[in-house]
């Protein structure tokens, strides 16, 4: 095992973190705000998949077109999923909101089947059989692509949070909602848009699923998985965190693939996600409250 | 006079006493159960073993059922189908639903090793009849050390089929050197093993072999030792949403192998489907194909293309042949009784769509092997490259 292959597999790895951000932004985002396990989530990324194939076949679209809009698609979904489903059920505790989030999930996944077939699809794009070179490693154009576009979706959001008034009210939200009520802040609202921009991200991270790999309906448990290792890594709730903890995980895995094979990748990130769970539960970059 | 009247009348009664009987005793209809992938990663060859499943039992449905000599009748068959949606513990439930709750007569194979053996396991123990297609030989008598009794599997030897992809390439050029990928499923398991053996017996060098469990995404560090070690001939043995992966990333990190064969993730009309102009020229193992001149392939390809709008898969064949293996075996049986028709299927010699079947395979002889070739994508088709006795069209070789 040479320097070389280490090297490709941390830059490849980095490059995919991109993507494992933008997948798992909406998951710390409604987590962070709503202390919500949005079990479902793993079923958004499959959604938006399904839907990106639906219109580029229909229309021809590209799908980085087509991701483009889902995003207000998916927002209104989310917002409407939280208004009518989860929000009232929020003050009756965590387990009727995680159990409907379960049971949105299985129902989902039975609708792809029913909607779509059971088969393997993929985004065909003219992307994904390229490379790029750089400092002499080939690197998925897609990987770069998803590297890209984590960095401008968290630094987009980060943004939001910090300098708008909604953004400000969601960080109220977030550290007391009772307070934040008294406040005037409608924080049933709140909630809504947190999970609608979680939902839209979902458009992001599902798109670029479904242009890497390949996707049925059951691939979103597995990624949803992933999910939780990234955002646990970057701190529950911390956007730039969340970005970090992608970044990190594909560098991981990346590394670890190198040492100890490809077949031991996922298990390097879990490993990890352990040891972080162990030593900081709070993550690597979390703080209570922040964001 | 009045003596033999009273015979007569007696005979009479007796006569029509037994046939009550026997009427009372024939089933109102036969139960035949199957848990099949219709969901998850191996979905799309559940849609074939369902197809061929339906299309066998609705044939013999539209002739009144299956003739059971012992009951004097036509009985309709019941088909009962699962979902087993890829996974191998929702496979062996299914199989008990089948067997307890809907009373499963006899019972047809899933999709896979991994389905199918769970099933099976299931059929040993109830002791009810099962016949199995889309599952390697080798991966199948594997399974059971002590022999199989009461399932019956018919599909291609590994033994035969690992030295296809090194024999069709023996009439063109290469550095004969091969990197194999193979996932942690028993079929991916035997023959990996199976092709490291038979490479060097037929002049070939394994200069990599990657491993990795069934639905690894990233393949970048793989690919490129085998990049590296410069090996033209790829042989990939997974499922195919991760054949999909590989290749496509293969692409990425620009390495274009000469030949690539992927079997089982290359087969199904999927993989051309998603990987359009980039599956040209990619070669699966077969065992069947509608050109070969067995009864009635033609036609059974037609019929799917027209019910399904699809292009046709060679499970089609296999799946649709163990069904009426199956139900061929409860007519020589005469009855439904599960041990009569365990017993008869195990006496199948038989052409079928498929080819000859007959159970000559491992311990306890339940396993038919079905002669292989090799086939190739051309212009979104399976077309027989090797042998040449049964090529259909001529080997694309290198890669475009």
């Amino acid at each position: 095992m040479s320097f070389f292959t280490v090297s490709a597999g941390a830059l490849n790895g980095l490059m995919l973190g991109g993507l494992y951000a933008c997948m798992a932004l909406g998951l710390s985002m409604v987590f962070g705000v709503m202390r919500f396990v949005n079990v479902a989530h793993g079923e958004l990324l499959v959604l938006a998949a399904f839907l990106s194939f639906v219109f580029s076949t229909a229309f021809g679209l590209h799908p980085f077109i087509v991701m483009l809009v889902l995003i207000p698609i998916l927002f209104v979904l989310g917002y409407v999923m939280q208004r009518v489903l989860i929000n009232p059920l929020m003050s009756a505790g965590l387990e009727p909101s995680l159990l409907t989030a379960f049971g949105l999930s299985i129902i989902a996944q039975n609708l792809f089947v029913e909607i779509w077939g059971g088969n393997t699809k993929s985004l065909n794009n003219n992307f994904s059989e390229m490379n790029v070179n750089l400092l002499g490693i080939d690197v998925p154009l897609l990987y770069i692509i998803s590297f890209f576009i984590g960095i401008v979706v968290t630094v987009g959001i980060h943004l939001f949070i910090t300098r708008t008034y909604t953004g400000r009210a969601i960080r109220a939200a977030t550290q007391d909602a009772a307070t934040a009520m008294v406040m005037g802040i409608n924080v049933n609202r709140i909630y809504a848009i947190t999970a609608a921009i979680g939902a839209a991200t979902a458009a992001l991270g599902g798109t670029l699923i479904g242009m890497t790999f390949s996707f049925t309906p059951t691939t979103g448990f597995p990624w949803l998985l992933k999910g939780f290792v990234v955002v646990v890594l970057g701190g529950m709730g911390n956007i730039i965190g969340t970005l970090a903890g992608g970044l990190l995980l594909g560098l991981s895995e990346g590394i670890g693939a190198a040492f100890v094979g490809t077949g031991y990748r996922d298990m390097v990130g879990f490993v990890i996600f352990l040891l972080v769970l162990m030593f900081r539960p709070t993550g690597l970059f979390g703080l209570k409250g922040s964001e | 006079m009045k003596r033999i009247l009273t015979i007569v009348l007696q005979i009479f009664l007796i006569a029509a006493f037994t046939s009550a009987v026997q009427a009372q005793s024939a089933p109102k209809e036969v139960v035949i159960g199957a848990s099949i992938p219709k969901n998850g990663v191996l979905a799309a060859f559940g849609s074939y073993a369902g197809w061929g499943y339906k299309t066998a039992v609705a044939e013999t449905n539209a002739k009144g059922g299956v003739m059971l000599k012992k009951y004097g009748k036509r009985v309709p068959i019941k088909l009962v189908v699962y979902d087993d949606e890829s996974r191998p513990e929702l496979a062996t439930k299914n199989i008990e639903r089948l067997v307890i709750k809907d009373g499963a007569h006899a019972l047809l194979g899933s999709a896979t090793p991994p389905l199918v053996i769970s099933g099976a396991v299931v059929a040993e123990r109830e002791r009810i009849p099962m016949v199995a297609a889309l599952s390697p030989i080798r991966a199948f008598l594997g399974a059971n050390k002590a022999g199989w009794k009461w399932t019956w599997n018919m599909f291609f030897d590994e033994l035969e089929m690992t030295q296809q992809q090194f024999l069709t390439l023996n009439s063109v050029k290469s550095n004969k050197k091969v990197a194999l990928f193979t996932d942690n499923g028993q079929d991916g398991v035997v023959m990996g093993m199976l092709w490291g053996k038979n490479a060097p017996k037929l002049g070939y060098e394994v200069v990599y072999h990657a491993k990795f469990p069934v639905g690894t995404t990233e393949y970048g560090d793989l690919i490129r030792r085998a990049k590296e070690a410069k090996a033209e001939i790829i042989i990939a043995q997974m499922i195919t949403p991760d054949a999909i992966a590989l290749w496509k990333q293969m692409g990425a990190l620009n390495y274009k192998p000469k030949a690539a064969f992927f079997e089982k993730g290359g087969e199904p009309v999927v993989w051309s489907k998603i990987l359009g102009k980039s599956a040209q020229g990619t070669m699966v193992a077969g065992y069947w194909h509608p050109d070969l001149g067995y009864p009635g392939a033609k036609e059974l390809r037609a019929r799917f293309e027209k019910d399904t709008g699809e292009l046709y898969s060679q499970h089609i064949a296999d799946a649709y042949a163990a069904a009426q293996v199956l139900i061929d075996g409860m007519e020589r049986a005469g009855s439904i009784d599960p041990v009569a028709v365990n017993a008869a299927i195990g006496k199948t010699d038989k052409t079928y769509v498929v080819g000859p079947v007959k159970f000559t395979e491992g311990k306890g002889k339940r396993s038919a092997a079905l002669p292989t070739f090799m086939l190739q994508w051309q212009n979104g088709d399976l077309e027989v490259v090797h042998p040449k006795k049964w090529a259909t069209k001529k080997l694309i070789y290198p890669l475009p």
